[in-house]
């Protein structure tokens, strides 16, 4: 109570400001500023670590996002041109019916009879045309099981028909002229159309894998018999395609050939360009499996820009948590890949495939991981930077608070931390308080300041002595420390009495206390000795 | 000091009292210590046993008297810190800044008071009561 009632005395007397900070808030937020920097260590040591940037596994979700879109497109691309096939298979199926009807013949009768094929040709091939212009595809065909000449050598695999197929392709949209691939040169010059360079009247059905396995087909719905080829390359060209074969079938039910569209390598690529992603271009695949390998050399690829893919060789696929792992040739691509329904012609299961090359995801990764690394670092730094900053603001008030408390100056400076000057307010009023108090009166300090300088005359023996007095030792104990006798240390008495002025051992006695306690006697044993 | 003053006194003790003496050694005067008599001087031990306790008191009795005697030469004797010898009050000066033998002094060619005129002034004196001072020279007792 006493100390409060003090420190209020002091601080109202003195008045020391009001205003400024108080030491809590200026702590709150030092502790605020450390409690940040932990925690930007702690972001710092996840990024070091990779956990905060979480790569593999949201790469794992963006692949498998981006493998849901592949899949869907690739299976409503070829639903699509299933769908058309079959319309392509019903119209030529139509039209041949008519034409033999109209002549009536039977379907053999068009074997060894160029004309008739040309004629019947010639009525399809706006059928053709139809079905190329409003179909998503490259190309289109069909291919009749007879001849115009049963006698040449390799008859057997060749079979007339139309194949029709753009000239050339610049996008996943074609456009320009149509070219005619195969097919009689009378139907041709009658639809006005231009013949391939590598033109030839009839089908090789050699080259069409699957052809046999349609061509034997004997089931009611049209979609059962429809199959893909897979990537085969189309004669006498350096392209690549993947057809679509569906039945042909007579009126009877018999199966009389075969149609469908054609998906060139090119136009699938430009249909399918790559995925940009925050871990590099995702790249599409149509690929069959066999087990965990990918047939790349019958697969179909979408845009392989920036990569060294092609479509070749075997691609290994191993099943991670996140993604998949594909090798090929020594190149790793992460990934994902999914089973679609569609039939190829050798049996295998077709997949489609998203991948990016591993190469250009580490270094996105790696680029992620140092970007989180180099920000909570930078935070860090920030953090620990700002904390120095203010605990030095916060400590130099202090000490210079208590520096001005030690001084006991009288016009020292507010620091601006309300307690600490209120504590250095409360010290200069302790201090002129107790400097108030320790004063001594005028007439004990004269007596004090006399006695000090008639102490200047006592010789060393003397100060020895009087000091041993002071100690409280007497004259038989100062006699056996100086190894001289009473008699001596008496008459030493003697000159101490007269050179200080007092009359009795009592009296000096009385003196030397008094000394003591004003916490001057060491001025009068030290000072002025000679 | 008391040591000291006691490896420098003589003994000379009879069997019925006890004294002790030290002898200056600038002036050769003799201080003769107060006797003490012996508890048991005059009588007779009756038997051997008695007699040994007897000699056992009296050596007792004679450390007790010489540790009053040294302290008794101790008021008048004081040990010159330059040549070391104990001498007596009348040949020690209280000199300005050590005090000193006369033939130290002397030599020194430093000025002083002898301690036994200084002594003589009627000082109050804070402790015991001045000891008589018996010397063999004044023939005091």
């Amino acid at each position: 109570m006493q100390w409060k009632k003090r420190w209020n005395k002091g601080w109202h007397i003195h008045g020391a400001p009001g205003g400024g900070y108080s030491i809590g808030s200026r702590l709150a937020l030092y502790w605020l500023c450390l409690v940040l920097a932990a925690l930007a260590a702690a972001l710092f040591l996840l990024s070091v670590t990779g956990v905060l940037s979480r790569t593999a596994r949201q790469f794992g979700e963006t692949a498998a996002l981006q493998q849901k879109n592949t899949a869907a497109v690739f299976i409503s691309q070829m639903d699509v041109l299933t769908a058309q096939g079959i319309e392509l298979s019903e119209a030529v199926s139509g039209e041949m019916e008519r034409f033999l009807a109209c002549r009536s013949l039977s379907f053999e009768a068009l074997n060894d009879a160029p004309d008739l094929i040309a004629a019947l040709e010639s009525q399809l091939i706006p059928t053709l045309k139809t079905a190329l212009a409003g179909s998503t595809c490259s190309g289109v065909y069909f291919c009749l099981d007879a001849t115009a000449n049963t006698a040449l050598p390799g008859s057997k695999s060749s079979r007339m028909g139309v194949y029709l197929r753009y000239s050339s392709l610049r996008s996943a949209h074609p456009s320009g002229s149509t070219a005619y691939f195969r097919g009689t040169v009378a139907a041709a010059r009658e639809n006005g159309l231009q013949l391939h360079n590598r033109w030839n009247p009839e089908l090789d059905t050699s080259l069409i894998p699957g052809y046999r396995q349609v061509m034997s087909w004997e089931e009611d719905r049209l979609s059962g018999g429809c199959l893909w080829t897979g990537r085969v390359p189309l004669l006498d060209t350096w392209e690549n395609v993947t057809l679509l074969c569906v039945p042909v079938r007579d009126g009877a039910g018999v199966v009389r050939g075969i149609c469908g569209m054609e998906l060139s390598e090119l136009y699938f690529s430009l249909s399918h360009p790559t995925v940009s992603s925050p871990y590099g271009n995702f790249l599409m695949l149509l690929a069959p499996m066999n087990g965990e390998t990918l047939l790349l050399d019958r697969a179909m690829l979408g845009s392989t820009e920036g990569t060294d893919l092609s479509a070749s060789g075997e691609m290994r696929i191993r099943t991670g948590r996140d993604y998949d792992t594909f090798t090929w040739n020594g190149t790793t691509y992460l990934g994902q890949h999914q089973v679609v329904p569609g039939r190829l012609a050798d049996g295998h299961p077709l997949a489609a495939v998203t991948l990016v090359p591993e190469n250009i995801y580490r270094h996105r990764a790696q680029s992620a991981r140092i970007g989180w690394t180099l920000g909570s670092l930078g935070f860090l730094a920030g953090m620990l930077l700002l904390a120095v900053a203010l605990s030095r603001r916060f400590t130099t008030p202090i000490t210079q608070g208590f520096a001005a408390a030690r001084s006991g100056e009288q016009n020292w400076q507010p620091t601006g931390i309300r307690e600490i000057d209120e504590l250095t307010a409360y010290f200069h009023s302790r201090l002129r308080e107790k400097q108030a108090e320790e004063a001594l009166p005028r007439q004990v300090e004269s007596l004090v300041s006399e006695l000090t300088d008639r102490a200047k005359g006592l010789t060393g023996t003397e100060r020895v002595i009087l000091r041993y007095y002071a100690e409280g030792y007497t004259v038989k104990d100062i006699s056996g420390l100086l190894f001289i006798s009473a008699g001596t240390v008496k008459g030493h008495n003697s000159h101490i009495y007269s050179k200080l002025g007092v009359d009795s051992y009592n009296a000096l006695k009385a003196y030397l206390d008094v000394l003591r306690r004003c916490e001057r006697l060491e001025d009068l044993l030290q000072g002025g000795g000679k | 000091m008391k040591r000291v003053m006691k490896e420098a006194m003589g003994d000379c003790s009879t069997t019925g009292e006890f004294r002790f003496l030290v002898r200056c050694q600038e002036c050769g005067r003799t201080w003769h210590s107060s006797p003490v008599r012996f508890s048991k001087a005059g009588a007779e031990p009756e038997t051997e046993g008695m007699r040994t306790i007897f000699h056992a008191l009296y050596e007792q009795e004679r450390e007790a008297a010489r540790e009053k005697a040294a302290a008794e030469a101790s008021e008048i004797f004081s040990r010159c810190p330059v040549c070391g010898r104990l001498v007596c009050d009348r040949c020690f000066l209280i000199c300005e800044d050590l005090d000193l033998c006369i033939a130290c002094a002397k030599t020194l060619q430093v000025r002083g008071n002898v301690v036994a005129e200084e002594a003589a002034f009627p000082q109050e004196l804070p402790a015991e009561p001045a000891e008589t001072i018996a010397t063999e020279g004044d023939g005091s007792t």
